[in-house]
């Protein structure tokens, strides 16, 4: 895997790789614990920037474990060896050695400097702009859920972030109110989302495993942003060149026209209970950042920030009172009665 | 030669200082301390319940025990109770009690200030828990980061109560900070040098440094948000151009010196109690002082490293992860010489010196892992999620608290003349550390697996469902182990075996008192001429050279010694009345505002034309 | 205090271990304390600084300022440091009639400053400076309200101790009193000038 490292710091760069040779036979990952089968786990990168997390996390592990392994050894021994002994005399009264003490100031010096110096070079890695092309992803946090804007598709999508395997990646990251953090641990650590700032992650996700076209991987925010924090979750789905622009194509079509009745009623409800006010079912609404675009929405196999399945059963729960789903959601409860919630159900699932 | 007779004045004659308005009264350092203690232990019992709240919440997946804003309520409240109301006045409670006794003074350099703090201190916790009968407790996090606790997000009163209730706790830490600096560095007995301070006194004095010099950036902090909430301002509001990172960075300023605030206490009582219970002297003691320094120093420093993921920049985030891993040096240092310290001693195991080995070895585990977290990179996954969780649970629980349980195991004779039951004290111990490991460590890997912390509730699928409920049931072990410590407390209390002067066979100067001490403390002004007063004492001194000679001579005694006592005092009760009246009353009506800012003034004068 | 026993000696505490006496001690502290919160106060001031004008959100502080009067306002707060360093050597002296002239002038001069500060707000609020507008307005206003605050209760302080000399608790008026005054005095003095030069003339500076 190819890690972007700037020029001017290769020196840098040169000492860091030497460190992490030394560390060398720390590099490994202890099977039971790299968490592999659980889809949010900070442990089995998926992109440039998570493995070069990785690279530097198994060896920062491990020299921590060896130190606590020694601190409690040491500490061991004494309890046991020097545990009092009836008619024991009076143990000699030592007040200090200035030979040890500098020893044990050395030695965290050498381990530290030795964990700075790859530490430095990814920081400056992960905040330096690839050169050349990027392909641009604006995301916007709001309570509580995630918009995602690309602006050369001329797309928008809410809660699903797709990224073409690959391709390095630009997430300009805003906030439409308070502070929020992006975090799909699989891509990479996190960045908060903050009012009135951009930040920005720069990453090329893995191609999906095992000849699949697309993967999905979990992610939520991970700062405290309310009420209904726990339930904004987001789904990054990686995409083969191949299936990205397939989905291209599937997303830049309208939303479909419903052809069964119930839908075709639902369609109407959509516009006469005002949902239109603040849902858009046009897929390039680019100003639609103030709640989720629905051109698509029965494609999504979620609800509500990724949270609950999308099936029917959920999804009228939702639309018959979104704060006892989602407390503090700000989508009105419209109060709406039992046909128009099955219409709207129809229209919204037939919307693929 | 006979001891000369102690003439104390009329005001502290047997039946002046009994009853319940003696100790509103009280400006006696002692009966302060245990005042400090009784509260935090109090505070402690509520915190713990809210964390249970919170354990049973998520013990399983998609529960809804409690609502989602109450969570974030309990929480907050969790953290602000323990950090605030539990830790530092522990920590204050031992402050109070032992070190006027430790440098051989009457007491503290201002002893209605000392009353002041404790009062105010209390009324700022009560002021703060009082919210969830007025509606609502703050719900947005201990460090309530703007803008959501702007008045738009946080429209209720919780987060007023917090940010007033934690400026009360600031004016109480402020003035105690000033009271303890004085009293450290103007009334040690002749002979004490610096360098002969016991080290828990030392860890006061650069936690009262640490105090006076951060308190006043989050009362910055919180002006400023109170300002923002009631008066329309928009130093937090990103629409008018304010900026929410300038809380984070005010916050932080203050509030990473705060750790160390909360973890240097208990480690000056474990510097006190391993050279006791292994018979030998500190090892490397100016090394354990100047490391205590140098973490407080280097702890105004590394602020940021609570903010890499808000994009401050690859300059900012190099400079701050490296002074972050300096911080890992002196911490280090002090590891290795408590560990030479019982190395070649002879160690008896009372639970008070257990509770101080299980500091070293749990206290260690939070210390490594905050080494990971300062590696931007790792702190990326780290921060916010539960892997933070664990750390600072382990330097919390397994540091400070474990610290704060040697202490009492330690001190309590002294304080109360008995003895805490040992087997009890034992059970206690292996309880809490069995407990603390079966909640946090699983924690470390709730973490790693991607579970963010300060969710109210998570799905199934994860891989978070065996260690959460596996932390759960540790939480209730933790439970069980507090319910022990406090039946043994109150059990030894009533019918403890008598400790005598000296129990332990202790090298400072408060085991040369009677157990408890008498109400003037010290006779006669005791002389120090090694960091181990008592112990030379007892044993002669273990320096190779001898500088008894200095005080040799015999002084003439009179045959009775008149000691001046200050008076009791209620004034500094009603500052602290009015304290928390001038900020209370920013929630309900500026006049009442007014007449909390009176009754401050008028109690300052009146306190001021008092008799010492 | 020392005056009951002979015994004195072998229990109450030397003076000072460390040299200073107690009650300065703690103010010294606490003024290092303060120095932390006007610092912060400051450090929002300055973080803030220029940032109303990327809104276009007026007025902003060449509008307002008027750099004569706030010298003059300077000025008079900088002769109170001169009085109070004439009454802490008056009461050195035992001197009571001068301890009250200069304790009293310097309150008066402090009252000027804080006289000025309240025309300078009011004319600021109805040019249009409000501390709900702008960020100019919120951080002004907050910065010098606390220091205007600080020398009100200054003030306050030392008419106390001015009233306390025609009391029968006179002999509470000690050098070491009024010192401890003075401290806090040229404290929130030096504060000011600092104030001055970072909000007001660093405006004139290109």
């Amino acid at each position: 895997m190819h890690i972007r490292i700037p020029s001017i710091r290769s020196m840098l760069t040169r000492v860091s790789t030497l460190s992490l040779l030394v560390m060398g036979g720390c590099y490994t990952r202890w099977d039971p614990l790299t968490f592999k089968d659980d889809p949010q786990s900070t442990m089995m990168p998926m992109s440039d920037l998570a493995l070069s997390t990785d690279e530097i996390y198994w060896p920062v592990i491990w020299i921590t474990v060896a130190i606590f392994v020694l601190v409690q050894a040491l500490l061991t021994v004494a309890v046991v060896k020097f545990r009092e002994k009836p008619g024991e005399p009076m143990p000699e009264q030592v007040h200090g050695n200035i030979n040890m003490e500098l020893g044990w100031t050395l030695l965290p010096v050498i381990i530290l400097v030795a964990i700075s110096f790859p530490t430095v070079t990814r920081i400056w890695a992960a905040q330096t702009a690839p050169e050349g092309e990027v392909f641009e992803i604006k995301v916007v946090g709001k309570q509580w859920w995630f918009a995602f804007e690309y602006p050369e598709l001329g797309l928008v999508t809410a809660n699903e972030v797709h990224l073409p395997a690959g391709r390095p990646v630009h997430l300009a990251l805003h906030s439409g109110d308070v502070i929020h953090a992006f975090w799909i641990p699989r891509l990479g650590g996190k960045r908060d989302l903050m009012p009135g700032r951009i930040n920005h992650i720069w990453l090329t996700a893995d191609m999906p495993p095992n000849g699949q076209d697309s993967i999905r991987l979990e992610g939520q925010c991970a700062e405290l942003c309310g009420d209904s924090h726990a339930l904004m979750r987001m789904e990054a789905i990686v995409h083969t060149p191949e299936s990205f622009d397939k989905w291209v194509a599937a997303q830049k079509q309208a939303a479909a026209t419903p052809t069964e009745p119930l839908a075709a009623k639902g369609a109407e409800t959509f516009l006469a209970a005002g949902c239109i006010a603040c849902h858009s079912t046009d897929p390039s609404n680019a100003q639609a950042f103030l709640a989720p675009n629905l051109s698509h929405f029965g494609s999504r196999p979620r609800l509500a920030a990724d949270r609950f399945e999308n099936n029917a059963e959920n999804l009228a729960a939702w639309l018959r009172n979104p704060q006892a789903v989602k407390p503090g959601a700000t989508m009105p409860n419209l109060n709406l009665n039992d046909q128009q919630v099955d219409a709207l159900v129809a229209y919204l699932s037939s919307l693929k | 030669m006979a001891s000369p007779a102690i003439v104390l004045p009329e005001h502290c004659s047997e039946e002046k200082l009994s009853g319940i308005w003696s100790w509103i009264t009280t400006v006696d350092h002692k009966r302060i301390g245990v005042m400090y203690g009784v509260s935090a232990l109090s505070f402690f019992i509520l915190g713990g319940v809210e964390a249970l709240a919170i354990r049973t919440q998520l013990a399983m997946p998609n529960q809804s025990i409690v609502g989602a804003h109450f969570y974030n309520s309990l929480v907050t409240m969790h953290a602000t109770t323990m950090i605030f109301l539990m830790v530092m006045p522990l920590s204050a409670a031992f402050f109070n009690y032992m070190v006027p006794l430790m440098i051989g003074a009457r007491d503290v350099a201002f002893p209605r200030l000392n009353a002041f703090s404790f009062w105010t201190f209390l009324f700022g916790g009560l002021f703060i828990n009082s919210s969830f009968f007025f509606g609502e407790a703050p719900a947005a996090g201990w460090f309530g980061y703007a803008n959501l606790t702007s008045i738009q997000y946080s429209p209720g009163p919780g987060v007023d109560f917090w940010a007033l209730g934690l400026q009360t706790l600031g004016v109480a830490s402020l003035a105690a900070g000033f009271n303890f600096i004085a009293t450290i560095l103007n009334m040690r007995a002749p002979g004490m040098s610096l360098m002969r301070m016991p080290v828990f006194v030392w860890m006061t004095l650069v936690v009262q440094f640490l105090v006076i010099l951060s308190f006043p950036m989050i009362t910055v902090a919180l002006i400023l948000l109170t300002f923002d909430r009631m008066f329309g301002t928009n130093f937090y509001v990103p629409e008018a151009g304010g900026d929410p990172l300038l809380w984070q960075h005010l916050f932080w300023l203050f509030g990473h010196p705060e750790v160390y605030i909360l973890i240097l206490p208990a480690m000056g009582i474990v510097s006190e109690v391993l050279p006791v219970f292994a018979r030998k002297p500190l090892f490397g003691a100016p090394f354990v002082i100047f490391s205590g320094i140098l973490i407080g120093f280097v702890g105004f420093g590394v602020w940021s490293h609570h903010m890499f993921t808000t994009g401050l920049g690859p300059v900012a985030d190099t400079a701050f992860s490296l002074a972050t891993m300096l911080i890992a040096i002196p911490t280090g240092v002090k590891i290795f010489n408590w560990l030479a310290t019982i190395w070649g001693g002879s160690i008896r195991f009372t639970t008070a010196m257990l509770f101080a080995l299980g500091f070293i070895s749990m206290f260690t585990i939070g210390g490594l892992s905050g080494v990971m977290h300062a590696s931007p990179p790792i702190d990326l996954h780290h921060q916010d999620s539960y892997f933070v969780v664990a750390h600072f649970h382990y330097v919390l629980y397994g540091g400070a608290i474990l610290g704060l349980f040697s202490g009492i195991y330690y001190w309590f004779p002294k304080i109360t003349g008995k003895l805490m039951d040992e087997r009890w004290g034992k059970v206690h111990f292996w309880t809490s550390l069995i407990g603390l490991n079966v909640t946090f460590f699983p924690m470390h890997f709730l973490g790693m697996q991607g579970m963010p912390r300060r969710v109210y509730t998570y799905e199934g699928g994860f891989g978070w469902e065996i260690w959460n409920l596996c932390a759960t049931v540790g939480a209730f072990l933790l439970a069980l182990s507090a319910l022990i410590f406090f039946i043994n407390l109150l059990k030894s209390l009533a019918n403890g075996e008598q400790s005598g002067n000296d129990p332990w066979d202790g090298a400072t100067l408060e085991w040369t008192l009677t157990s408890p001490p008498p109400v003037h403390n010290f006779d006669l002004m005791p002389k120090v001429t090694s960091e181990r007063p008592f112990w030379d004492q007892k044993y002669g001194s273990t320096h190779g050279h001898d500088d008894t000679t200095e005080v040799a001579e015999e002084e003439q005694l009179p045959a009775e010694i008149h000691i001046h006592m200050p008076p009791a005092s209620y004034w500094p009760m009603v500052v602290s009345f009015g304290v928390i009246t001038f900020f209370g009353g920013l929630m309900i009506h500026p006049v009442v505002s007014v007449i909390g800012a009176l009754t401050v003034i008028v109690g300052t004068v009146a306190w001021t034309f008092e008799p010492e | 205090m020392s005056s009951d026993h002979s015994a004195v000696s072998v229990h109450e505490h030397p003076p000072a271990s460390f040299g200073v006496p107690n009650l300065k001690l703690a103010f010294w502290l606490f003024l290092a304390s303060d120095c932390m919160l006007f610092g912060s106060l400051i450090a929002t001031y300055l973080s803030y600084r220029g940032k109303d004008q990327l809104f276009g959100n007026g007025p902003y502080p060449l509008d307002l300022f008027s750099v004569e009067v706030t010298t003059i306002s300077t000025f008079d707060l900088l002769m109170s440091s001169v009085t109070m360093v004439l009454a802490v050597a008056a009461i050195q002296r035992g001197n009571m009639f001068q301890t009250r002239l200069w304790l009293g002038l310097t309150a008066l001069l402090g009252a000027i400053f804080v006289g000025f500060q309240g025309y300078e707000f009011t004319h600021f609020y109805l040019e249009g400076l409000k501390l709900q507008g702008n960020l100019f307005g919120s951080t002004f206003y907050v910065l010098t309200g606390f220091h205007g605050t600080h020398v009100t209760l200054g003030v306050v302080w030392l008419l106390l101790v001015l009233a306390t000399t025609f009391t029968k608790h006179k002999s509470m008026v000690t050098h070491l009193n009024v010192e401890v005054a003075g401290l806090y005095w040229h404290f929130v003095d030096i504060v000011w000038i600092v104030i001055f030069t970072l909000v007001y003339l660093m405006e004139y500076t290109v």
